[in-house]
């Protein structure tokens, strides 16, 4: 499979996107948000960073880079496409998947590792993961996740959310787990066709076992699978 | 006879083009979050004034102010393009109301 990491002004998490993949010998290029061209990529990851400096909404702005015109295209095809913490808000704010992101209850920029319950049974990046809790760094200021009633159920009705915060045993529930204060724990979501993914939590940051943690090259890891659907 | 016709006609293409003005409007928008949604920067604020002993102010909510020129043969015009750029960029519906009021330049 040929992943392509979108590089906007102000991504900082690409080359660490890369990195992972090269470990898992995948075929990995960097797309300049100016292009127009995907390169023939399978998936198409948006990074994290601070695209276009945060300014007056967390990736409202990349949102409208011109290569997002073909990544819109690619994800309406159903073709797959990742965002990982700044990419998941530029989804967002895309509508390729529901919600927003807003402001850390906390107030505050929140950069630890934090545990991930996996959840829907049926979508490509958590359906084969089986262990109770997943450890993965977190570093936003805005991953506040929030829907209104409606599309929440509509969310859980069609198993749409992804991961939810939980401590290290996969007990979700207790507020003290949760580092951003989102809508039902909520750490990541898809679109309601499963193609589309995105995540506050970095896996492509515990990838490389020279930094002590790999949960995250386990979450990378189902990607792959797509491949073989 | 052609110069005549070229003559009545640059005539009338000055007469028209004098009837459409373009305009410049200058729009002060407000963007705030939606009532529902917990705003902990207001509610830090609030926090603050009450320091001040500033006990009977409730309700603080903090937001954005954009402003910005447009230029528009007429109100209603410009009024669509602030009202568009409002709902395709400047503001986040899911999250996001907003007001704005428009004045010539």
């Amino acid at each position: 499979m040929k992943f392509g990491v979108v590089v906007f002004p102000g991504s900082n998490c690409d080359q660490d996107a890369v990195d992972a993949l090269t470990l898992m010998d995948q075929q990995v290029v960097k797309l300049w948000h100016k292009d127009h061209d995907l390169q023939g990529c399978d998936f198409i990851i948006l990074p994290g960073g601070f695209s276009y400096g945060d300014y007056l909404r967390t990736g409202a702005v990349a949102r409208f880079s011109p290569i997002m015109n073909e990544v819109i295209a690619h994800a309406k095809r159903g073709g797959y496409l990742m965002g990982i913490c700044n990419g998941f808000q530029i989804l967002a704010e895309a509508r390729l998947v529901p919600g927003v992101l807003l402001r850390n209850t906390s107030q505050k920029y929140a950069c630890k590792n934090i545990y991930l319950k996996p959840q829907s049974s049926d979508a490509l990046l958590t359906a084969g993961l089986d262990k109770p809790a997943y450890k993965i760094p977190i570093a936003h200021g805005d991953g506040r996740y929030f829907v209104d009633a409606d599309t929440l159920n509509e969310l859980n009705d069609n198993g749409q959310v992804l991961f939810r915060y939980c401590d290290e045993f996969g007990n979700v529930g207790d507020d003290s787990h949760n580092p951003n204060g989102s809508i039902d724990h909520i750490a990541g979501v898809c679109n309601l066709e499963k193609n589309v993914f995105g995540m506050m939590p970095h896996p492509e940051r515990a990838a490389d076992p020279m930094l002590g943690n790999t949960d995250g090259r386990l979450i990378l890891e189902q990607l792959l699978k797509g491949a073989l659907v | 006879m052609i110069e005549y016709f070229v003559l009545v006609y640059s005539i009338i293409l000055s007469l028209h083009q004098s009837t459409i003005q373009i305009m410049k409007y200058i729009a002060e928008i407000d963007i705030m979050t939606r009532a529902e949604i917990l705003d902990p920067q207001g509610k830090a604020v609030k926090l603050g004034l009450h320091n001040l002993q500033m006990d009977t102010i409730d309700n603080v909510r903090i937001g954005k102010h954009v402003k910005l020129e447009v230029e528009a043969d007429s109100e209603s015009s410009a009024r669509d393009t602030v009202d568009a750029a409002c709902r395709q960029l400047l503001a986040n519906l899911i999250m996001e109301d907003y007001t704005f009021e428009l004045r010539t330049a």
